[in-house]
């Protein structure tokens, strides 16, 4: 039997004759949604259109580079990025597919790779509206308003700056719109149990699989929407309801095997060996404090970049929405007990989403980092939504009136809020983009003036504008190389290799580089590019003992002979002089009362030439425990302006070392003009003597590739028949009695910790020497796959480490 | 098809159910209640099973190896007589002894058994509070019975008031007590709901073990009546005296306790007797409604733990206004009930059974910010925790029976009952680790000083501290119980035949030193060899002091005329507040600690009443963080610190600088620093002569002497003292120390109401004295102690460092 004999004769003139409407049915579901659409579309474009200005910065160099390359016919590079499955690549095939759309479509023109970003944000801000409207009617009729204010918050959202400005940022951008459509579909396919949602749903998920391996959280979150997301499929009895549930758990399940097998093999998950016994111990130390960082979770609710100058009642305008919308919130939850499941499922796939970048989860306070949370920051934007607006049919009109008055103004205060935020956020993105396109053409005119026999040097590349990417020695390198700049062969870079701090450099390399080109730094203050400045200084040692001439800070620290009575206040700081030293004594702290002042010490140097006089040897003697001798800085100033420090390391009980030639601010910020100690404060006090500044080339043994020195800069390539020889001399080092050899951890550096004479612990190998001097194959080093950094460190009679160690050779295998 | 659509969520709701009822079936159960209360006591206590003896377990080591060297009559000994027959306390718990027999039993003197068993305690205390509180009232649902009595041996569980019960062994005093009382109530109430059998007879015999465990048990009568008091109904008197007639078994059974206590001990009151005693009771009001003691049973966190334990507080403080909140709206919806007078009342018996359990412990009753004293409330805990979980525990089911969704107000309540919990489990684990610690110091000081002395040449060590608390966790009090750490079973060999020590003969304040009897033993023993206990690095520090040298080196600080005196001369510094209070640093002295006993400052413009402080540090560490307060009146020109009593002076061995804070506007004028030699009688035993009872005065290891039925040979000398004509001697009362009354050795006035004799003597006569024993009223402890006097019988100067006698019955019988 057919419904048209079913029909009732009035349906069936009603079916027969169709009447064309006058006007558009402003109230319809269809027309409402294309308004909602449209308005998402504006916010998204006005709220993103300076980013449109932004060219490419660091890391897209490589990745546009590739895309180029692959238009040019050389796809080889392209290829290998699309193996998601290769070890080792961070590059995500939908990613860089989607770059080389944009290169097909917008040529050369970064304005129009930007603008796709943009559209991913819109297409993930409709569909947050979308999955808002489905969570909505598990209890209630869909509330459209919820779910338009949940899309205009994710569009706004100020932490999603550095996601939608950077292109490489691009894969996040793509995760967060494959989870939510994948999302949507399964939510689509347990109302209607329409197969074509379900098709819509398997594809989106591959794509995330190869995109992501937030692929793993989706089927965890669609496993807790079961339970916490009652279907509400209408006409289904409870054994239908039972074997839906059945089934929706059994595709979250399947879908979890799928993201997990390619973990395992991608990660080699099993042959990783889990130390089951120190998994307290590693959970304590690392991961815990990793993801429960209470800053990062509250940059979340406070999105602003603290590089940036706000008005002082902002962050009371940014939580006060948020409290309003929690108190509606906790009112409804009296009467619309249901809507607890959903915050609860909300608030769990928030926490989720942030378990697959649990090992460098982590919002710093000029919001770098906060492209991890794009995904995650759905359910907020979504939560904060439903928790404001209330729906009119499970409360009566009345309530919910009286609750929308709480909730509607809320999130007005809070879209306008995170508008000028994100306006805020977005704006050093714009200055660096400035910046990079003012450095590329500065660095052209160098070039183009540099004699032929000649280089440039480039020296102190600062790596971020309040947060936004600058300079990194890769990125540079690839600016200045074809195919975005033709000056290759005459611009050099010396900056670090791996990660670690930026301040560091190896002072040989500079020195010798500095023989055969000409050096330049970046002014902070003048925005470009200056000429090194070297200074001719004595050759010998120089001691530093003119404590008369020392200037103290702050200015009433107090001072005094051991022979006379003086004055002296424990929350002030000062001095004592002793016949052959003086005894620093810092401010401590009294409970209850103002942080006291930091002591600061100065001594007046000059003729000091800072590739010459690369040690400062103290003479320290240290009342305190270890945890107060962190408190103790050395610090030097030099002609350009800004105090540089370090903490002292201990290399013997009274002699300190300072390897001053290990950083920039002492090698490149001109003559040094004063150097001293800046106390916290604490209650411990340090005796000091004469400080001698000398070279470190008596401290150090030297490690030759080949008998050629090797710049830490290069790299170099390791493969089995490579038959390069390893030597060392260790014999200039005093009391050397043996080396050691050490290998650091694959793509970490060789000293991360101090000033680079203590080591991080993450070393691969380390072998003995009994030699001062000896050679070593390179195959008989067990060099671990990545890139790695060798270095040789002597030790004394009793075995321990003494002087500095060598400057590294940096090897890839 | 309506069916069907109806019949969705209650499936589901089924469901949800299903799953919540297993798990509160299952914990719902006895079986399950006792394996989580194990679980929460392990994660808090596990630290303690390791730990160590403490303190007064000293005392009862050997008291149990003598017991097992066939004197087993000492235990029986313990039903008739004071407890361990010990001098100084009055106490009846002969069970104590008996479970300490048991565990020396099975593990002599390894202190695990030990620690089990005061695990074991804390943990039927807890179990039987669940079961006791299970009975309580007339609950109207099951759910309220449960979920009350659940919570309350939750609270009780993790209250961070139990430590120094549960790790400390002696400690299971009240853990005892508290679990045999507990055990009485539950049978009471099973007999009173006529439970199948139920047996009054047996809580009786419960009720008789808990009052031979300590005395406390005495607040079950009592408690009782209460009880029955709000549960009957009728006019006041009709209700107070079917209460009793209830009872009046137990009551029977208190009177008989008292009578024979009151016969064993000789008094009806007991407790702590001599010094110490009346320190107590003088200061009653003080340690219940003066050193804020109540708010650390609020906020029970040690006051000593590092500072990152102390956001708990402000974490425990927001549970407990969100604990406010539940309990206000819980008594505005019972008011409107109408159940609010029913619940009322059982918040009422709450509250008086805590009161109720306070009124024994008004003696002794000294709870410190370092939660030292806990003890005294650890049956208190009982009834607070019915207390917090009558307030928080959610009364009702957590899901709606008939639409099946989730009540948030009682999941509310459940969030804040389990939060409680945590933080407190929390805090336990935080409260406990400094016992762990303290136990492990212990352990580590025997061994320490195993490894000086267990050689066969080695000198003799003088330990002039020893490790004495941590952080609010006993250690070792005296030198009686660092002879039982010492000495076998608890070490190889005898050690302490080979150690001097400086501390308190019974109790008293480890800072301060009986500087003459150090003086003397450092002229006696060249080869004697100082050390210190340091916290810090868990070992045992050499001190190089020198008897009565002048080690100085530093120039700027001249000697001026005078025998013993060095002047500093003055600063024409003044002292001024703005911003900071600013301290006047002396010029390097580099003098020996020994050498000086008195720091004199000459000041000027003295106008208002102030605090002086005095600080000083040494060359090794040259931080000012040893103090002395004074008191600084108004218009006064001179002050004096006495310095050389406190321990922390004399372990400084070097004295490299000084450093005063003193009132804004006051001018230093100069500083004189002092022996006491012109000031101070020298009072010494005579060990070589033989007195008439054939003893001598010689002072043992810790510096008591037990010179029998004569009191000498002993000698004073005041030659040093301007005029003085006259010596008066001065013995204190027994088991009464001078300086617990006055905080110091160095007393200018004579106190005659703290002595029970008192002598004056030409100065001729004074160089060879003794006296009769028996003018003594008692026996036990006694200080000696001399000053000089002037014609008129007015004090010169200061009273001599005391001797400390000790003196037995027999002594005085002779």
């Amino acid at each position: 039997m057919t419904s048209e004999t079913n029909s009732t004769p009035t349906q069936a003139l009603l079916t027969d004759v169709s009447l064309e409407k006058e006007y558009f049915e402003l109230s319809s579901a269809k027309i409402q949604f294309l308004w909602m659409t449209f308005i998402l579309f504006v916010v998204c474009l006005i709220n993103y259109l300076p980013t449109l200005r932004c060219g490419l910065a660091q890391s897209d160099f490589q990745r546009v580079g590739i895309v180029i390359q692959a238009t040019h016919g050389q796809w080889h590079d392209f290829l290998q990025s699309l193996q998601f499955l290769d070890l080792g690549n961070l590059y995500k095939p939908v990613g860089s597919a989607s770059l080389l759309l944009d290169r097909v479509i917008w040529h050369s023109n970064y304005a129009g790779f930007h603008f796709t970003n943009i559209l991913i944000l819109f297409a993930c801000a409709c569909f947050i509206m979308l999955i808002t409207l489905e969570i909505t009617g598990t209890w209630g009729n869909r509330s459209r308003s919820a779910a338009l204010w949940a899309g205009l918050l994710f569009a706004v959202y100020p932490l999603h700056a550095q996601a939608v400005t950077s292109l490489s940022c691009r894969d996040d951008l793509l995760t967060g719109l494959f989870f939510l459509l994948s999302l949507f579909c399964f939510l689509r396919f347990r109302l209607l149990r329409e197969r074509l949602y379900q098709r819509w749903f398997f594809l989106f998920f591959a794509l995330l699989v190869l995109e992501s391996k937030s692929a793993l959280v989706l089927p965890v979150v669609m496993l807790l929407s079961v339970p916490l997301l009652p279907s509400q499929l209408q006409g289904a009895n409870a054994r239908i309801l039972r074997k839906y549930r059945a089934q929706d758990c059994s595709l979250a399940v399947a879908c979890c095997l799928v993201p997990f097998a390619c973990l395992v093999y991608k990660f080699k998950l099993f042959e990783m060996g889990v130390d089951f016994n120190n998994l307290a111990a590693w959970a304590q130390t690392f991961a815990l404090p990793t993801i429960l960082d209470p800053e990062s979770f509250k940059r979340m609710l406070l999105p602003v970049n603290a590089q940036l100058q706000w008005p002082r009642v902002f962050p009371i305008l940014l939580i006060c929405p948020l409290i309003l919308a929690a108190v509606s919130c906790i009112l409804r939850l009296t009467r619309e007990c249901s809507l607890i499941r959903a915050l609860i499922l909300l608030f769990l796939w928030l926490l989720l989403g942030l378990l697959p970048s649990w090992d460098h989860w982590h919002i710093y306070r000029n919001l770098v980092g906060s492209n991890l949370f794009f995904s995650s920051s759905a359910p907020l934007c979504a939560a904060v939504a439903i928790a404001s607006i209330p729906s009119a049919d499970v409360l009566s009109r009345k309530v919910a009136n009286w609750l929308t008055c709480f909730g509607a103004p809320a999130l007005a205060i809070l879209f306008f809020a995170w508008s000028y935020a994100l306006q805020q956020n977005i704006t050093p993105f714009v200055v660096a983009a400035e910046i990079l396109h003012k450095s590329a053409l500065e660095l052209h005119k160098i070039s183009s003036a540099a004699p032929p026999n000649r280089g440039i040097v480039v020296l102190d590349l600062p790596h971020d504008y309040k947060g936004a990417p600058l300079f990194t020695s890769e990125s540079l390198k690839l600016s200045v190389e074809p195919p975005f700049n033709p000056y290759k062969d005459t611009v050099s870079v010396i900056d670090t290799l791996l990660g670690g701090k930026s301040d560091y450099l190896w002072p040989d390399e500079i020195k010798r580089a500095l023989k055969t080109a000409d050096a330049f730094c970046w002014s902070e203050a003048k925005q470009s590019f200056v000429s090194l400045t070297t200074v001719a200084g004595k050759s010998h040692p120089a001691v530093v003992d003119n404590y008369m001439a020392a200037t103290l800070d702050p200015p009433n620290a107090w001072s005094g002979s051991d022979r006379q009575w003086h004055l002296g206040a424990p929350q002030n700081p000062g001095f004592e002089t002793y016949p052959t030293y003086r005894r620093l004594i810092p401010a401590m702290a009294k409970a209850g009362r103002k942080a006291p002042p930091v002591m600061t010490i100065m001594i007046p140097v000059s003729n000091i030439d800072p590739f010459d006089k690369t040690v400062a040897l103290l003479n320290i003697n240290f009342h305190g425990s270890d945890v107060d001798r962190q408190k103790c800085q050395f610090v030097w100033r030099s002609r350009n302006p800004g105090d540089a420090q370090t903490s002292l390391h201990q290399a013997t009980i009274d002699k300190n070392l300072v390897w001053l030639g290990h950083y920039k601010r002492w090698l490149l910020n001109g003559e040094p003009t004063s150097i001293g100690f800046r106390l916290e404060p604490g209650n411990y006090c340090v005796d000091v003597g004469a400080i001698q500044l000398m070279d470190d080339a008596s401290l150090k043994p030297v490690l030759l590739v080949d008998n050629q020195v090797f710049a830490p800069a290069q790299v170099l390539p390791y493969s089995e028949n490579l038959k390069s020889k390893f030597s060392w001399q260790a014999r200039r080092v005093h009391d050397c009695q043996s080396v050691m050899l050490v290998i650091s951890d694959p793509d970490t550096p060789a000293s991360t910790k101090g000033d680079g004479t203590a080591y991080s612990g993450k070393i691969a190998s380390e072998s003995r020497h009994v030699s001062k001097d000896g050679t070593v194959q390179l195959p008989d080093l067990n060099i671990p796959e990545g890139l790695s950094q060798i270095q040789v460190i002597a030790l004394d009679a009793k075995g321990q480490r003494i002087g500095l160690p060598s400057e590294p050779v940096t090897i890839f295998r | 098809m309506t069916q069907a659509i109806a019949s969705a969520p209650q499936t589901k709701n089924k469901d949800v159910r299903s799953l919540s009822s297993r798990i509160v079936s299952a914990l719902r159960s006895d079986l399950g209640v006792f394996v989580l209360l194990l679980l929460l006591n392990l994660i808090c206590y596990q630290r303690s099973l390791r730990g160590y003896f403490l303190a007064d377990d000293f005392i009862h080591i050997p008291y149990l190896v003598k017991v097992f060297d066939n004197h087993p009559e000492l235990l029986l000994q313990n039903f008739y007589t004071n407890w361990m027959q010990a001098q100084g306390t009055q106490f009846y718990r002969p069970l104590i002894s008996i479970t300490l027999a048991l565990d020396y039993l099975v593990s002599g003197a390894n202190p695990l058994a030990y620690h089990i068993t005061n695990f074991s305690y804390q943990l039927a205390s807890s179990f039987f509070l669940f079961l006791t509180t299970r009975l309580l009232f007339d609950y109207k649902t099951e759910c309220e019975r449960w979920s009350i009595s659940f919570f309350a041996a939750l609270f009780f569980a993790v209250c961070p008031l139990h430590p120094e019960v549960v790790s400390w062994v002696i400690g299971r005093v009240d853990s005892v007590a508290t679990t045999f009382l507990l055990a009485a109530f539950w049978l009471y109430l099973r007999c009173a709901n006529h439970a199948s059998g139920a047996n009054k007879t047996t809580s009786l015999i419960c009720f008789v073990l808990s009052l031979l465990s300590k005395e406390m048990a005495v607040t079950l009568p009592p408690g009782l009546v209460l009880y029955e008091f709000l549960r009957s109904q009728g006019t006041l008197r009709q209700r107070f005296m079917s209460s009793c007639l209830r009872t009046y078994p137990y009551w029977i059974v208190l009177v008989i306790y008292l009578i024979i206590r009151s016969a064993a001990l000789g008094t009806i009151s007991g407790g702590y007797a001599g010094s110490i005693g009346s320190s107590l009771s003088d200061s009653i009001f003080r340690r219940f409604f003066q050193d804020g003691s109540f708010m650390y049973v609020l906020f029970p966190l040690n006051a000593e733990l590092p500072a990152h334990w102390h956001r708990l507080v402000r974490i425990l403080y927001y549970l407990y206004l969100a604990g406010f909140l539940v309990a206000l709206v819980r008594a505005l919806a019972m008011m409107r009930n109408g159940q609010f007078v029913r619940y009322s009342s059982w918040l009422g018996f709450a509250l008086g059974w805590f009161v109720i359990c306070l009124i024994p412990t008004y003696q002794v009753w000294n709870l410190t910010a370092a939660l030292l004293g806990s003890r005294f409330i650890y049956l208190g805990t009982a009834p607070l925790s019915l207390l917090l979980a009558l307030l928080v525990a959610p009364l009702a089911g957590l899901f709606d029976e008939e639409s099946g969704s989730v009540k948030i107000g009682t999941l509310f309540q459940m969030v804040v009952a389990t939060s409680l919990v945590g933080c407190f489990a929390l805090m336990t684990y935080a409260n406990n680790t400094v016992w762990a610690t303290a136990g492990g110091q212990v352990r580590a000081f025997r061994r320490a000083v195993a490894e000086l002395v267990g050689g066969h040449n080695c000198a003799p060590l003088a330990i002039l501290q020893i490790p004495e608390r941590y952080h609010g966790a006993h250690m070792l009090y005296n030198a009686a119980m660092l002879s039982v750490l010492l000495r076998p079973p608890l070490s190889e060999q005898d050690y302490y035949d080979k150690v001097f020590t400086f501390e308190p003969a019974t109790f008293g304040d480890a800072d301060l030193i009986n500087v003459s009897r150090l003086r003397r033993l450092l002229s006696a023993n060249k080869q004697i060899h100082l050390v210190t206990w340091s916290e810090q690095d868990c070992q045992l520090k050499s001190l190089h002091l020198v008897p009565n040298g002048r080690n100085i080196k530093a120039g700027g600080t001249p000697a001026l005329p005078g025998r013993n005196n060095i002047l500093v001369p003055g600063t024409d510094l003044t002292c001024s507040v703005d911003p900071f209070p600013v301290g006047v640093i002396s010029p390097t002295l580099d003098i020996a600690a020994l050498s000086v006993d008195f720091v004199d400052l000459e000041l000027a413009n003295v106008k208002t009443t102030g605090v002086a402080k005095m600080f000083w540090n040494s060359p090794d560490d040259p931080s000012f963080t040893s103090e002395r307060q004074l008191i600084l009146p108004a218009n006064i020109n001179r002050i004096r610190f006495d310095v050389s009593q406190h321990k922390k002076w004399i372990l400084c061995q070097t004295i490299h600088q000084l450093k005063f804070e003193l009132p804004s506007g006051v001018e230093i004028k100069g500083v004189q620093l002092s022996s006491a030699q012109n000031e101070v009688p020298d009072l010494r035993p005579l060990p070589a002569v033989i007195n008439a009872g054939g003893r001598t005065m010689d002072e043992d290891k810790s510096g008591i002497a037990r010179p029998g039925c004569v009191i000498g040979d002993f000698s004073v000398d005041v030659s040093g003292i301007k005029g003085a004509q006259k010596v008066l001697l001065q013995i204190s009362r027994p088991d009464s120390f001078f300086e617990h009354y006055s905080g110091t050795f160095r007393d200018q006035v004579i106190e005659k109401d703290k002595s029970s004799f008192l002598k004056e003597l030409p100065v001729s006569a004074a160089d060879k004295i003794s006296l009769p024993a028996k003018i003594l009223s008692a026996p036990g402890f006694y200080e000696l102690r001399a000053f000089a006097t002037d014609g008129n019988g007015k004090v010169i100067g200061y009273s001599s460092d005391p001797i400390v006698l000790q003196f037995s019955a027999r002594d005085l019988s002779q």
